[in-house]
């Protein structure tokens, strides 16, 4: 049955189209009118990180520069910074790379409390952990400049409630990461997609700062839904 | 909400809308606030034309080849887990969504913004069947909560509330008793809202591109509902009119470069979301099931015709922000969903002259829709054409109009005519003027009296241009 | 230069000073001048309303009075658009007709569109000593893309004081007989105009579409009369400013 209706909803289709059957190849849409390619061509990293950078001020999305070295000792600043409380993040492999877990350990629990995103409790262990936490830490894996976004893909170590529930959302992005603009974050997963399609993360969110609102009157809200805080770290 | 929630006579209204004070004020607002920021944007990218004609071409280029786009899509949508169903109209949409109800026994449903589930009366199929069902947009939450009052915006739909009443509403429903301070407000919303999103059987999302290439469906928002509705309840059902699809990522690109700025004048949305097939295994939140309806509505009627450029809308509220009608007259005096130009040219589409030919005639054609629009829909043409249709093939304007329009033509298609004729109206206007101006009881006549009742009208002159034109053109001879 | 003048129902029935202002701009500039008798209306007023069919006479009898003439300068912008743009669509199932309607497209000129690009000039020697402001109509600046020609030639009208409007370019509210079907709106809109144009300061607003004109003048008028506001702003073609010496 659902098959027949399928046919018949591809066959009005077609048939306005002028057809009776749908093509099995259309050559693809060749990119050309549109600038976006040419875009920033000339600039280099650091221009474009200084971009992501004044962008950020632009919109009000806080920024702190640190370095691998002194990245734990950054969020934990940060962590201090937004008020502590409960913190959860992923349990991906920058965690270690970065020896968050030992930094984590050195903090009291009157400071904060660290909980980690465990896919091994299943669903709603872990959604109970992250509606309850204060800040939710991530780790995007693009940043594009021209509007100081970072790119975060769902996966099984680091859940979409992370950066979603917490009020406080801290993403640490490798400087290395930013590119200009979407033309070549959106070049990049398409590459990945064709690459793996198996492997295409299911969720990939663009954040472009705080959840924010202007339906009362215009006047503008910071914090609806999503988190009302955002800090993103970039790591040189 | 139907497509349709106010059918009364287009002059009423209007009528109506004309005397809200604060409505019309906010709307007006709001168009000087987008228009401003839209601009200054829009003049930091001196290729805009260039990405206009490009977003243009690709939507183009997506209607030409529909069925094979949305056979690819459905296809790896479905290779990602994704199911996908096609509904013909709105009846079989919502039967689709019950059946997923009903498997998942639900109860209760939050919704992301989507136009297409107003399109259908998603909202009455379920409730109607029990189901209890949450707008978490703000704007539509604080319509929904004001007993479901219709939406004067596409982009920001309860313009028309002013905080007090915003206040009282919550207050008289959900036992609100904070200030009106918009902030405060909202925490209050946040909170009851978080509650639903974390409870809810089904998230319902729309869905701003679907990408051909991977079966990806995309949301934009800001306020982070569509990323909730579309990450915490176990099921997802996302509604798409079978013409938002894009080829591929590299379309998004350009598709997001025209939507947000068009739409409110920023660079980007906060949240933009690409969703690909449900949660994989061992991921432990996000939709364990996705449903994609994707929905015909009309649509193919549309498509293949003279209305077609209209299927290449992406919904961004470009040409409301700037058109100078629906500044005075809102989003209410359209009766549809979808207001402004683009409603005025896709309403009657959808629902037919009879019930929304007056839509068409509710323009002057100035063209800053046009102009504006970032798919470079021609949406003055398109309204001229609609007139054309109604008056010249359906004859569905007033019959004493159509008597005047040919009479007048005639005489305006003949010059001895039109000479004699306006000789003669030069004589009645004298009879009604005073001191060359239309006399004031001219307000009572038709057609005239629409004029003079807010303006000033001189007389036809007994001798016209070609007759001084005679007198100068003899004179020079001599 | 020899030219047909079209010089717009309006302006015939309603401003002969107007028709006549055009006339003796385009003589100083060299132009031997054509008005032919035979024209009447362009259409727009019907095709504007949906009414094709009918409108057919008066398009044939334009097509008819001005097809063999050199150029065509229209004093409307938005007649010089339905001929220049909207008549093929119109006559698309009539073969003859659609190639007498492309031709004629292909030489009709808005005035100031003809003065600028076709004679290339932009000082005509007009002076005049006012306060201007100048409603940019629908038709002429969006739909045929004439922008700058209009503000060269009164950058160069000596004594002129030029005074911008917030939004010239938004529409007055006139559209064809939209003033007519939707009065309600269309005052609106039009109160909206004239207020900027009272804000501006200007004594004189200035146009190149007689029908946008009417339609402003009416209402600053009856403002005026009313108190609305506060001293009279003359309503001027751009042909009037550029006929003062």
């Amino acid at each position: 049955m659902d098959e027949a209706k399928r046919k018949a909803f591809f066959h009005r289709i077609s048939h306005v189209l002028g057809r009776s059957e749908i093509p099995n190849y259309v050559a693809p849409y060749a990119y050309q009118k549109g600038p976006q390619g040419k875009m920033y061509a000339d600039m280099t990293q650091e221009q474009i990180i200084d971009m992501f950078k004044v962008e950020c001020e632009k919109v009000g999305t806080k920024y702190i520069v640190t370095d691998e070295a002194s990245l734990a000792g950054t969020i934990l600043n940060e962590i201090q910074e937004r008020g502590g409380g409960k913190v959860i993040y992923p349990c991906t492999e920058e965690v270690e790379q970065y020896g968050l877990k030992d930094a984590f350990a050195t903090v009291g629990e009157d400071v904060a409390h660290f909980v980690q995103w465990d896919p091994a409790k299943g669903r709603q262990a872990n959604i109970d952990e992250a509606k309850v936490a204060e800040i939710g830490i991530t780790f995007p894996i693009l940043g594009i400049a021209e509007t100081a976004t970072v790119i975060q893909p769902s996966m099984q170590e680091s859940g979409r409630s992370i950066g979603l529930l917490p009020l406080t959302h801290i993403a640490v992005l490798r400087t290395d990461s930013i590119v200009p603009r979407m033309t070549q974050s959106m070049a990049l997963l398409a590459d990945a997609y064709r690459e793996n399609p198996a492997d295409f993360p299911s969720n990939v969110v663009h954040i472009s700062g705080p959840s924010n609102t202007a339906d009362i009157e215009l006047v503008r809200v910071v914090g609806v839904h999503g988190p009302i805080n955002v800090t993103f770290i970039l790591v040189e | 909400m139907a497509i349709l929630y106010d059918q009364r006579p287009f002059k009423t209204r209007v009528k109506e809308s004309l005397a809200d004070d604060f409505k019309v004020k906010a709307i007006q607002t709001a168009q000087d606030v987008f228009y401003a920021k839209r601009k200054a944007l829009v003049d930091q990218v001196p290729e805009w034309e260039e990405f206009r004609e490009e977003a243009a071409e690709i939507r183009d280029h997506v209607l030409k080849n529909l069925d094979y786009y949305l056979n690819q899509f459905a296809e790896n949508a479905e290779k990602a887990g994704a199911h996908v169903h096609f509904a013909t109209d709105a009846k079989e949409a919502n039967e689709y969504v019950m059946e997923v109800v009903r498997a998942k026994n639900a109860k209760m449903v939050v919704k992301g913004k989507t136009m297409v589930s107003e399109e259908i009366s998603l909202n009455e199929a379920l409730m109607n069947n029990g189901v209890e069902v949450n707008e978490t947009d703000l704007a539509e939450f604080i319509l929904q909560t004001a007993d479901w009052n219709p939406p004067s915006h596409i982009v920001v739909p309860a313009l028309h509330f002013e905080r007090n009443r915003i206040r009282q509403v919550f207050h008289d429903k959900l036992g609100y008793n904070g200030t009106e301070d918009p902030e405060e407000m909202t925490r209050f919303v946040r909170k009851r809202i978080r509650d639903r999103f974390l409870r809810a059987d089904i998230g319902f999302t729309g869905c701003n591109f679907a990408v051909a290439e991977t079966g990806t469906i995309t949301i934009v928002s800001n306020e982070g509902n569509g990323r909730m509705s579309s990450s915490m309840p176990k099921t997802m059902i996302c509604l798409m009119g079978m013409e938002r699809l894009v080829p591929d990522f590299a379309a998004l690109d350009v598709m997001m470069e025209m939507l947000v700025r068009s739409s409110v004048g920023a660079k980007i949305s906060n949240y933009y979301s690409m969703i690909t097939g449900p949660a994989k295994p061992g991921e432990c939140d996000g939709p364990e099931e996705l449903h994609i309806i994707i929905v015909d509505n009309g649509r193919s009627n549309i498509l293949g015709g003279e209305f077609e450029s209209m299927l290449r809308c992406i919904r961004c509220g470009a040409c409301m922000n700037i058109c100078p009608v629906y500044r005075h007259i809102t989003g209410h005096a359209y009766g549809s969903i979808y207001p402004g130009p683009m409603g005025a040219v896709l309403t009657p589409l959808l629902v037919g002259y009879e019930k929304a030919g007056d839509l068409p005639y509710a323009s002057t054609l100035c063209g800053e829709c046009w102009e504006h629009c970032p798919v470079k829909i021609p949406l003055h043409e398109l309204l001229l054409k609609h007139r054309v249709n109604i008056a010249d093939k359906a004859h569905l304007r007033p019959a004493a109009e159509e008597a005047i329009f040919k009479t007048v033509a005639t005489v305006f298609g003949n010059s001895f005519l039109f000479d004699y004729g306006t000789k003669l109206g030069a004589i009645g206007m004298k009879l009604m003027s005073k001191n060359g101006v239309m006399a004031d009881w001219t307000k009572l006549l038709p057609v005239v009296g629409g004029w003079t009742k807010a303006k000033d009208m001189g007389t036809l002159k007994l001798k016209k241009f070609r007759d001084v034109y005679a007198e100068y053109e003899a004179k020079k001879r001599k | 230069m020899k030219i047909h003048l079209f010089s717009q129902c309006l302006i015939d029935m309603f401003y002969p000073h107007v028709g006549m202002a055009g006339v003796q701009v385009l003589e100083r500039l060299g132009c031997d001048i054509t008005v032919p008798k035979k024209q009447v209306c362009c259409g727009q007023m019907f095709t504007n309303s949906g009414y094709n069919q009918a409108a057919k006479a008066a398009i044939k009898n334009t097509i008819e009075t001005f097809e063999n003439a050199d150029y065509v300068v229209s004093m409307s912008g938005s007649c010089a658009f339905a001929i220049r743009d909207e008549y093929r669509e119109i006559l698309k199932d009539e073969p003859e007709w659609l190639a007498r309607a492309a031709r004629l497209s292909d030489h009709i000129y808005e005035f100031t569109q003809f003065i600028v690009d076709v004679l290339g000039v932009t000082d005509v020697g007009a002076t005049f000593r006012d306060k201007v402001t100048y409603h940019k109509s629908c038709h002429v600046t969006r739909l045929m893309g004439i922008k700058e020609q209009p503000m060269k030639l009164l950058e160069n009208i000596r004594g002129l004081e030029y005074l911008p409007m917030h939004r010239a370019e938004r529409c007055c509210g006139f559209g064809g007989t939209f003033t007519v079907k939707q009065p309600e709106i269309s005052a609106v809109m039009t109160r909206e105009k004239a207020m900027t144009i009272y804000e501006s300061g200007a004594n004189v607003v200035a146009g190149s579409d007689q029908a946008c004109l009417m339609n402003i003048e009416g209402m600053l008028d009856r403002m005026y009369k009313d108190g609305e506001i506060d001293r009279r702003i003359k309503v001027m073609h751009i042909a009037e400013l550029l006929n003062c010496r």
